[in-house]
């Protein structure tokens, strides 16, 4: 009874007080408010982590499906296997995308259209709220302006990938949405492709003009820099340059409700030229002179030192020796989720030297490396796909012995050594012996494997992987690099000016760097192709692959309705010869409407003003 | 004895469903929140890694759901008290239902989806029960009893966009029809042939797997052919009747149980993928087989891999219905009224009783009562007793 008393006595009280309002607008002080997340660097720091988590993470790309790994979105996108390049044994979302079988409502389609929009709106929050930062100017290094413009740089970015992959989408300004407007405040058409470009190079100009140049301290490598925002600006315009979003009439129906045009129609020359003097202006500008492709003096030891070998080891480590002199844009983190794809799963080894064989390069991609003489096979004489000869490759501590190797393996430009694993080849990590087979009963062949860690093509990838094995992390994994800016400036040229001579002269310092005749008339040199712009697309074709461009390039040049309809690789369920008579391995579905991904169906449903892709 | 009753009320309710505050994240709705949120890396060494913070939640200015509950009783007590029937039809409507915006476009780019009072609800049904007493001359009496039921609830507001198709729209539905969306299975396929004349799929297709229904008829089978194709596991009717019937010493009751309109999705793979655990071997070797291609089967056919996507969509395959009738009670005694009175017992009745004794239902895999999917709960008891009470 007392006790009653005593509760219902409490309960007086607490209602006595209800009418306070003050007691009601209790704010919870164990936890970091909206308020005090911009006040302090320790917390801006985190908060710009978390700007930058959008950036498409290639390491995860293996399983393009997984949300987030250790609070890190992936948001990787299928780019690697679904283009002819290579393709993934393990099913994930490229498979839905080689055979067709996506739609506007698939999970992966609304997953990186939201994902960069979460991106662009932590950004214009970021930006918004940045200049409360009490500690942000350290000995008058003013980091509340740097950091503002990073985040600036970043928004564009996204909308940059937002637009290679969705085309022409929704511009949202430069303030963040608030969280309780109306629908019919959110809503908005597409802008167009022009516009969007516009959009973004001008703010990655505004946004570079107040960044440091490169990176200077420890710390500032990783973060944007006025090299990397110009480097996305070079990416952007030849984005916008090429065929699929330059007078496209594929695209004469893509309009807004108002008839608005999305997808200019007449090409314009004009767009070339602006992507050609941008990366012009990268090349020549003084404060990025220190951007210089990478070599080495010397190969490692077990390695005989000559022009080849040395520029096998250079297109190898460039990818491998952390913030050198190619690298633009480099992301941190662990790698080993990318290289466990990459090492073949050889049987009865461990560790490093035993991975998952999951990234298959494709037939076509093995037959694209140039040949040790600098030419395409195809106009080789000396070059044959029939038969083996002895042979090594450039391999550090196995250069005693030759062993019988298919032809289509002999006599490669290093590049192919670089980027290949390929059936009686050594084992990248020098402390191992191994020689990896994949014909069925081969050491790493599917004969022997159960589950799906086989290669699909008789092949694995080596590039982006560590000599010690997969097991083994490294600083980086390269997002942009100087080849790259060479490859867009010659390919702008060419559209715009063919007769500029930094054509050759560009395209010529990457096939020396690769260690292969320049084209030319000088001593070594071999005759200039006849079609040009073929050249540069071979070389481009090589030089960045496993680097998520072929992807975009096949799309932006409209030519994946020819590339994209097949896989052929080794005929993987054979054992020597059979093994080597090349295969169709997947059929792939390529669709008008597949040049563009199309827009997410809940969004047109919650937004009727947003017009769909043409076909989806 | 005639009685009319009728109330009406307006209830509060905080909290996103069920009425109460279950967690802390919902004490504060109206602060934005900021917690850990992806993060990046940075530094030369790739060692500088700041765990990222962002808005997890954005505050929204709320307030609680209202619940309007009305109920209108009638009841009847007639023939000295031995009918007695009370019929109830009740109405219950919640508004501003804290539900998650779904009109908010996701190019919006915010980090969660805001609440707001969005939602409303609507449940109605009736609920009687009636008993009868009866002495039927000298050595008869009878007592008859029933209770039912019904009720029907209702999304009427879930703030959605409008669906492309009517049959994707869940207003109008009932509550739990949103775990019920899928296909609608039509068949096994039978041959090559008709796979290559039916819209596409899921995957590659062979002989033995399910064949869909195109609902816009476009030629593939993708989510716009989703539609409602249950009402869930929450009955929309329950019911309940029996007799006791007394005969000079002997007497005898039987009561029966039951409930209609209730659903659930079987999730028994034949093979589970580790482990074994979820095996249904009692159904395993029931499947569709080149050899024996029976429409029929539990399961479509077997697949190696995990690459068979096309059968491990939700659809009417699964679906399966668990309305039952069951004989909850039966008893039948003897009593000696006079008792033994050479040992002292002044009255003595025998008598044998039986719980959960048969249920019928069109679902035989388990009992349609255990509300499980896959059989994994232990099943509700049969008991049969024998007994004595004597009273001394």
């Amino acid at each position: 009874m007392k006790k009653t008393l005593l509760y219902t006595a409490g309960a007086l009280l607490l209602m006595s007080n209800y009418s306070c309002k003050k007691y009601l607008d209790q704010v919870p002080d164990d936890r970091l408010t909206f308020q005090q997340l911009y006040e302090k660097k320790a917390t801006v720091d985190q908060a710009l982590a978390n700007v930058y988590t959008t950036l498409p993470n290639q390491v995860m790309e293996r399983d393009a499906s997984v949300g987030s790994v250790n609070n890190v979105i992936s948001n990787s996108g299928p780019y690697t296997a679904a283009s002819d390049e290579a393709d993934y044994t393990l099913p994930n979302f490229t498979e839905n995308v080689n055979t067709g079988n996506w739609d506007a409502t698939s999970g992966q389609v609304n997953y990186h259209w939201q994902n960069y929009y979460r991106g662009i709106q932590a950004a214009s929050t970021f930006m918004a709220n940045i200049n409360r930062c009490t500690d942000c100017n350290i000995g008058g290094l003013d980091l509340v302006k740097r950091y503002y413009n990073e985040a600036r740089a970043l928004r564009a970015i996204y909308y940059y990938y937002l637009i290679r992959q969705y085309g022409p989408v929704v511009l949202l300004g430069n303030d963040p949405l608030q969280s309780d407007a109306p629908l019919s405040e959110i809503s908005k058409p597409r802008n167009s492709m022009d516009e969007c470009v516009d959009y973004v190079v001008n703010e990655l100009q505004e946004a570079a003009a107040l960044l440091p140049a490169t990176p200077q301290a420890n710390e500032d490598y990783g973060h944007i820099t006025s090299s990397v925002a110009d480097a996305y600006k070079i990416r952007a315009l030849i984005t916008a340059a090429r065929p699929l979003f330059n007078g496209n009439t594929d695209y004469v129906n893509l309009r807004n409700q108002d008839g608005k045009q999305l997808i200019s129609q007449a090409s314009s020359m004009e767009k070339w030229t602006k992507a050609a003097a941008a990366a012009k202006a990268f090349l020549t500008n003084a404060n990025y002179s220190s951007y210089a492709l990478y070599s080495v003096a010397a190969t490692p030891t077990g390695l005989p030192n000559t022009a080849f070998n040395r520029a096998f080891i250079a297109t190898r480590d460039v990818f491998l020796n952390g913030w050198n002199t190619e690298i633009i844009f480099g992301r941190g983190g662990d790698v080993t989720f990318y290289q466990y794809s990459l090492a073949p799963n050889h049987n009865g080894a461990s560790g490093g030297d035993k991975g998952g064989s999951f990234l298959s390069p494709s037939q076509q991609l093995v037959d694209a490396f140039f040949t040790a003489n600098g030419l395409p096979v195809e106009s080789d004489p000396t070059y044959t796909a029939i038969g083996t000869s002895n042979f090594q490759a450039p391999d550090p501590n196995d250069q005693n012995v030759t062993r019988p190797i298919s032809n289509m393996y002999v006599n490669r430009e290093p590049r192919f050594y670089a980027n290949i694993t390929y059936t009686g080849r050594k084992w990248i990590n020098p402390q191992s012996n191994i020689i990896t087979d994949f014909t069925n009963s081969g050491n790493a062949g599917k004969g022997g494997i159960a589950n799906n860690d086989y290669s699909k093509t008789g092949y694995t990838s080596r590039k982006h992987l560590t000599v010690a094995g997969w097991t083994t992390s490294r600083p980086i994994f390269t997002v942009i690099r100087l080849a790259e800016i060479y490859l867009n400036y010659i390919e702008a040229l060419q559209e715009s000016n063919p007769s500029d001579p930094d054509i050759l002269i560009y395209l010529n310092r990457i096939r020396e760097r690769a260690g292969i005749a320049p084209y030319g008339s000088g001593a070594g040199a071999i005759a200039v192709p006849a079609n040009m712009r073929e050249a540069i697309r071979r070389e481009r074709r090589v030089e960045l692959a496993f680097e998520t461009d072929r992807y975009f390039y096949t799309r932006e040049w409209k030519i994946a309705e020819t590339t994209d309809t097949q896989i052929r690789g080794m005929n993987i369920t054979q054992n020597a010869p059979g093994f080597y008579t090349p295969v169709v391995t997947e059929n792939r579905v390529f669709q008008k409407k597949h040049y563009l991904w199309p827009i997410p169906n809940g969004e047109i449903q919650k937004v009727p003003m947003l017009v769909q892709n043409t076909g989806w | 004895m005639v009685k009319f009753r009728y109330s009406d009320g307006i209830v509060g309710s905080g909290g996103s469903g069920s009425g109460y505050v279950s967690n802390e994240s919902e004490r504060f709705y109206y602060l934005t929140k900021v917690g850990s949120a992806g993060g990046y890396t940075f530094g030369q060494n790739g060692n500088i890694s700041p765990g990222g913070l962002g808005v997890t939640a954005y505050g929204v200015d709320v307030t609680w759901a209202e619940t309007r509950k009305q109920d209108l009783g009638f009841e009847l007590k007639a023939l000295n008290s031995n009918l007695s029937i009370i019929v109830d039809l009740f109405k219950e409507r919640r508004e501003n239902q804290f539900i998650t915006r779904g009109t908010v476009p996701n190019y919006g780019g915010l980090a969660s989806t805001p609440i707001g009072n969005l939602g409303i609800v609507e449940n109605k049904g009736i609920d009687g029960t009636i008993q009868y007493d009866a002495q039927l001359g000298k050595d008869w009496s009878i007592n008859l009893r029933a209770n039912a039921t019904f009720n029907k609830d209702r999304v009427i507001e879930n703030d959605q966009a409008p669906q492309a198709y009517p049959w994707m729209e869940l207003r109008g539905r009932n509550v739990l029809a949103g775990t019920r969306v899928g296909y609608i299975a039509e068949k096994l396929f039978d041959s090559q042939e008709e796979i290559n004349a039916s819209p596409t799929q899921f995957g590659t297709l062979m002989p033995g797997d399910i064949k869909y229904k195109d609902l816009n008829g476009d030629g593939r089978i993708d989510s716009f052919d989703r539609t409602v194709i249950g009402r869930g596991d929450m009955p929309s009717t329950t019911y309940g009747f029996g007799f006791s019937l007394t005969f000079k010493n002997f007497d005898f009751g039987l009561f029966f149980q039951g409930q209609h309109n209730a659903d659930i999705f079987l999730n028994i793979p034949s093979f589970a993928n580790s482990g074994g655990l979820g095996n249904m071997l009692a159904v395993a070797a029931d499947r569709w087989t080149p050899e024996n291609p029976r429409q029929d089967a539990v399961y479509p056919r077997l697949s190696y891999g995990g690459t068979n996507s096309n059968n491990y969509q939700s659809s009417t395959w699964w679906l399966r219905d668990v309305s039952f009738l069951r004989l909850k009670n039966a008893d039948l005694g003897y009593t000696l009224k006079d008792g033994i009175k050479s040992i002292g017992v002044k009255r003595l009745r025998i008598y044998a009783m039986g719980y959960n004794v048969f249920t019928l239902s069109k679902f035989k895999l388990w009992d349609p009562e255990v509300g499980t999917d896959n059989g994994t709960r232990y099943p509700l008891t049969s008991n049969y007793s024998l007994g004595l009470t004597a009273n001394f």
